[in-house]
């Protein structure tokens, strides 16, 4: 019969010869029966055919990379948007392919133009198109399409009456630079105006018939002419090359008063008159030369 | 470990796949485990080692620990696969010859062999003659070289109960092993139910 002694002192051969330790004489048939125990399992069982692969080739371990996966399918889909839009244009009949091309071909074309990437005539003519039927104003067009709206708008919104648009729009159209001259002739005087009228009273003088009442008319009007002939002049010269109908408007106004400023003294001095049509003509071409 | 290599290279490499870590491991642990289930009378141990090596392998990448921790970690794996098969076997009996699967790996020497067969003899006698709670802690202990702690957690059991069924178990042992024929040991059967006394 065993006792709770006994089963203590087995227990502790039983660890004692696990722990590899010499074990009391009470255990020696335990310490038997382990080592027994343990000389039959010495050998490796036989692997299945998944383990025996698993031991011959490892295992794939799976490395989580999200941000490559999806970099990669932001990657592959506009690759399937154009792989499919060509199978469908494949798959398509000869029609509908030709329709496709020359939409294809127009886009492109607009684009171009757009861009202002279309040789210069092409691009010129294109500007034209785009300026006459849309709103819009595209690259290469914007210097003719604005000069000829301009000066073709500017006309009739400018009083039609008034002769002097109309010789400032010839101007501007290059049939006769001429004209322009004759009325725009008070701008000059301002330049010759000072020895002009000098001459005159020293002439007047010399005869003795000098009045001083009509001296200082003529310094009043002269003075007037000035006036009127430095705005005019200012008009044109802050008058932007871009836009004619400043330039028209203020042609028209300078006209409009240095004509009866010239009608007066054209019969007195026809001289400054000339002088001052050379510099308004070339004012005019200079914004003339912009838009041609 | 066994082969002279050092673990914490071995288990690196075994983690990442590499199949020789799979073969250093396999040849260190395999013995023990096939050894645990078949004197637990598995009906195919190799099959279930195979089994058993398999989720190793594939659970390894999870796996943290030191040489005795994976030793326990693979017999709680074993253990699981065992309780597994006695389940099944419960639904559908079958009757296997364990004396052919101690000694079919004999070889060789045939006076060595014979004494081998022996041992192997009286050790399958032996454990058959233990509950399977009380045979699974000795072969623990005796296999796995498992602390008692750690053969409470490969069984999901308390260390408490457990030093109670190795004390039963040696207790058994001792007597069988004085006067084997004055008092045998109560029989398992192999058709009963295998896990009276388990808790999972």
């Amino acid at each position: 019969m065993t006792t709770a002694a006994d089963d203590f002192a087995v227990e502790e051969a039983f660890e004692a010869y696990l722990a590899g330790r010499s074990v009391p004489e009470v255990g020696a048939g335990l310490a038997a029966f382990a080592g027994a125990v343990r000389a039959t399992a010495t050998e490796p069982g036989r692997p299945s055919a998944a383990l025996a692969e698993l031991l011959a080739t490892g295992l794939l371990v799976d490395q989580p990379a999200p941000s490559v996966r999806t970099a990669k399918k932001r990657r592959r889909r506009p690759m399937w948007f154009f792989s499919a839009i060509i199978a469908k244009i494949a798959s398509a009949g000869a029609v509908a392919q030709a329709a496709t091309g020359a939409g294809i071909v127009l886009v492109g074309f607009t684009g171009a133009g757009a861009a202002g990437a279309l040789p210069t005539p092409v691009q010129h003519s294109f500007a034209t198109v785009v300026d006459s039927i849309t709103p819009l104003t595209a690259p290469g067009g914007t210097d003719t399409a604005t000069g000829t709206g301009a000066a073709d708008s500017t006309a009739p919104t400018t009083d039609p009456a008034d002769p002097t648009i109309v010789t400032t729009t010839g101007s501007t159209d290059g049939s006769g630079a001429a004209e322009p001259t004759g009325t725009t002739a008070p701008a000059t005087p301002t330049s010759d105006a000072p020895n002009a009228f000098g001459k005159k009273v020293s002439e007047d003088a010399k005869d003795g018939g000098v009045d001083g009442q009509q001296v200082s008319s003529w310094a009043h009007e002269r003075n007037d002419a000035r006036k009127h002939g430095s705005d005019s002049t200012a008009a044109v010269t802050e008058a932007p090359r871009t836009d004619g109908s400043h330039e028209s408007d203020a042609s028209a106004t300078d006209g409009e008063s240095s004509a009866r400023q010239s009608s007066d003294r054209q019969s007195s001095d026809g001289q400054s008159s000339t002088g001052s049509t050379g510099d308004r003509t070339g004012g005019e071409r200079d914004g003339g030369h912009g838009h041609h | 470990m066994r082969t002279g290599l050092a673990f914490d290279d071995v288990l690196a490499a075994a983690q990442a796949g590499a199949a020789w870590a799979f073969e250093v491991l396999y040849r260190d642990l395999s013995p023990s485990v096939t050894g645990y289930l078949r004197l637990h009378g598995a009906a195919e141990p190799d099959d279930l080692a195979s089994e058993t090596f398999i989720g190793v392998f594939t659970g390894l990448a999870g796996f943290s620990g030191d040489e005795a921790a994976l030793r326990a970690w693979v017999f709680t794996i074993a253990h699981r696969r065992l309780v597994d098969d006695w389940r099944r076997r419960s639904r559908r009996p079958q009757v296997t010859d364990d004396a052919g699967d101690l000694t079919e790996h004999l070889g060789g020497n045939v006076e060595d062999d014979v004494l081998v067969r022996v041992g192997a003899d009286d050790v399958s006698r032996l454990c058959g003659l233990l509950p399977d709670d009380q045979r699974a802690v000795v072969l623990m202990r005796i296999l796995a070289d498992l602390t008692v702690e750690q053969v409470a957690a490969a069984m999901d059991r308390s260390v408490a109960s457990v030093k109670a069924l190795q004390r039963r178990g040696l207790r058994a042992l001792r007597a069988e092993l004085e006067n084997p024929a004055a008092k045998p040991v109560e029989k398992r059967s192999r058709n009963a139910n295998p896990f009276a006394g388990l808790r999972r």
